[in-house]
């Protein structure tokens, strides 16, 4: 066989596991992305004035792909480029698995009062992380919310 | 009569720059306006995106035409064959760059939707990799095609310089 005839096999042979782990890789973000985006997060659940404020984030994502995937998840309430309260998760998802992220934000009342409400510049920072085909393929994606009462 | 070794590379030239260039040409009026919307949104220039395509298309168009009327013994075979794998290369850092080509296969953007703001980054880098990778055996692979097409052209006894 020609050596030429023998790299153009090997060439093929690349491009197809290219094509593969690409599309596989896509697939796997794009069905734990899907499912780690809540219906409702920070803003848009009703928080309840104890002492200290518990603001919860649970999420349950599914990885439909066929590659295993890790997920981090970090929710933070920021106000003037200060984090007020931070909380972080990392689950790698097996494929064909579900994992179940719950995240919980403790903030004293005084605090809460001052950057939840009325005309406070506090924001609701989530970011996902999602690492697939061996950490080779990376999909990051930050969400910011007004965290003040509107 | 036009012989079948003429018709094949006008065909093969034919077809990629249909692929390449008329469909990026009439992809815009086929987006949905809601996409279009979230494509604005977003920030890709999809103009300059299919624009940039488009001229790498019809490069390639031109650059396969030209491979397939030159001989494959040809010098000019081989620089059409290696400038192939090159704009094969630039299609690609273009396509995974969502236009910048110099990301290297990384897209970042930013949608604002509502009060939220929504900032994506998606790293592909690895496939730009494997691409040049892939462009490199390639151009090894037209260097061999090109040399073993000489020696079998030869007269025998004869080593083509």
């Amino acid at each position: 066989m020609k050596a030429s005839r023998i790299l153009g096999i090997g060439i093929m042979i690349i491009q197809l596991v290219s094509v593969v782990g690409f599309t596989a890789g896509f697939h796997t973000i794009f069905e734990v992305y899907n499912t780690a985006i809540p219906g409702g997060a920070g803003g848009g659940t009703e928080i309840e004035m104890t002492d200290p404020v518990v603001i919860p984030y649970s999420v349950s994502p599914r990885n439909r792909g066929y590659l295993a995937a890790e997920l981090t998840v970090t929710f933070s309430l920021v106000a003037e480029e200060e984090v007020i309260a931070t909380e972080s998760m990392e689950v790698t998802i097996p494929p064909r698995e579900q994992a179940s992220i719950d995240l919980e934000l403790t903030i004293p009342l005084s605090t809460a009062q001052t950057y939840l409400g009325e005309g406070s510049n506090a924001e609701w920072v989530l970011e996902l992380g999602i690492t697939t085909l061996y950490d080779l393929v990376t999909f990051s994606n930050i969400i910011t919310m007004p965290g003040g009462a509107q | 009569m036009i012989s079948s070794k003429k018709i094949r590379p006008v065909f093969s030239a034919m077809i990629t720059l249909i692929l390449f260039v008329v469909v990026p040409y009439l992809l815009p009026d086929y987006i949905p306006p809601h996409i279009n919307a979230l494509i604005v949104e977003s920030g890709i220039d999809l103009d300059w995106f299919l624009n940039q395509l488009m001229v790498v298309g019809a490069v390639t168009a031109a650059i396969t035409l030209v491979k397939g009327l030159a001989g494959k013994t040809s010098p000019v075979w081989l620089l059409a064959s290696l400038a192939q794998n090159v704009s094969s290369l630039v299609f690609t850092l273009i396509l995974l760059g969502a236009g910048n080509i110099m990301s290297l296969g990384v897209v970042e953007f930013t949608m604002y939707v509502e009060n939220a703001t929504n900032y994506i980054m998606m790293n592909m880098r690895v496939l730009v990799y494997l691409s040049i990778e892939v462009v490199a055996l390639s151009m090894i692979r037209s260097y061999l095609v090109w040399r073993e097409a000489r020696v079998e052209a030869a007269p025998p006894g004869r080593i083509p310089a």
